[in-house]
């Protein structure tokens, strides 16, 4: 019996119909789910941002306000200071 | 000469409405994607194919690649046609569908099984008994012999097309087509199926 080579099956096998696919909805849904949780990431990054920004202004005005009132007093006391080495 | 001028301006309209729906696709309009999907499912369905005979994980796979190319599409320039491109992601996917087979359990053919595989006259098999035996055969191979393997000789890439698909240069590609066939040698002693590439 002749026998059978691999090169005959390769060649054969490449003849071979594939089977019929119609990926397209289930790629656009699957892209659409990605896109919908970036975007739902994007929200959370968003609004932590904003909360990180609102919590730095407070802490920043909070500071001003500290320093000033700090700054008043030490002026004070060295108005004081030179009044008195005068 | 008239049909030939007909020929050529349809490929270059179907280029030109390609390039279009590629830059769509990439400000993120989903229906031009939908376009590019339908008009290269059938080349990736063909391709994936050769990377798994079960139906279930071909429809996941060929959808799989889809989904890859739209996230990477960014980073296609248009500087080769959209369609080697896909390939290239598709192969990309296939290959790590091996690799995640091959961490699980492998059952291994025994030699009985071996014994059994294309038992049929050469005249009476069919293409798809072919490709069967042929996918059977080169299972038994690592992921990297399998994909060289298939790349060369069931998608009849050349080294320069196997290389820029798998992103191996071209020497590595030379060499590990060598070791594969090599390997696939030894494997066919144990079959009635004679070695001859």
């Amino acid at each position: 019996m002749k026998k059978q080579t691999f090169e005959n099956l390769i060649s054969l096998a490449s003849q071979e119909s594939c089977p019929c696919v119609d990926v397209t909805d289930g790629v656009i849904s699957a892209i659409s789910a990605v896109i919908h949780r970036n975007v739902k990431y994007d929200r959370t990054y968003t609004w932590m941002g904003a909360a990180s920004a609102a919590m730095a202004a407070c802490i920043l005005i909070a500071t001003t306000f500290f320093w000033q009132s700090n700054t008043d007093s030490v002026s004070e006391i060295m108005t004081y200071v030179s009044w008195v080495t005068q | 000469m008239f049909s030939l001028k007909n020929q050529d301006k349809k490929a270059t309209n179907v280029r030109f409405s390609e390039h279009h729906d590629v830059q769509a696709s990439q400000s993120g309009d989903a229906e031009a994607f939908r376009r590019l999907v339908q008009r290269h499912q059938q080349h990736v369905s063909k391709l994936m194919w050769r990377f798994t005979r079960d139906k279930n994980s071909h429809e996941e796979l060929v959808q799989e690649s889809f989904v890859e190319a739209y996230l990477s599409l960014h980073s296609y320039k248009a500087k080769a046609p959209f369609e080697h491109w896909l390939s290239r992601i598709a192969t990309r996917v296939g290959y790590r569908y091996w690799k995640q087979l091959k961490r699980h359990p492998h059952m291994s053919l025994q030699d009985s099984d071996w014994m059994q595989i294309a038992e049929k006259p050469p005249a009476s098999v069919s293409p798809e008994d072919a490709a069967d035996i042929v996918h059977q055969c080169l299972a038994e191979l690592p992921p990297r012999d399998r994909l060289v393997l298939t790349l060369r000789f069931l998608e009849q890439c050349d080294v320069e097309e196997t290389a820029r698909r798998t992103g191996w240069g071209q020497s590595l590609v030379k060499v590990q087509t060598y070791r594969a066939k090599q390997k696939l040698k030894k494997l066919l002693e144990k079959t009635n199926i004679e070695f001859e590439i």
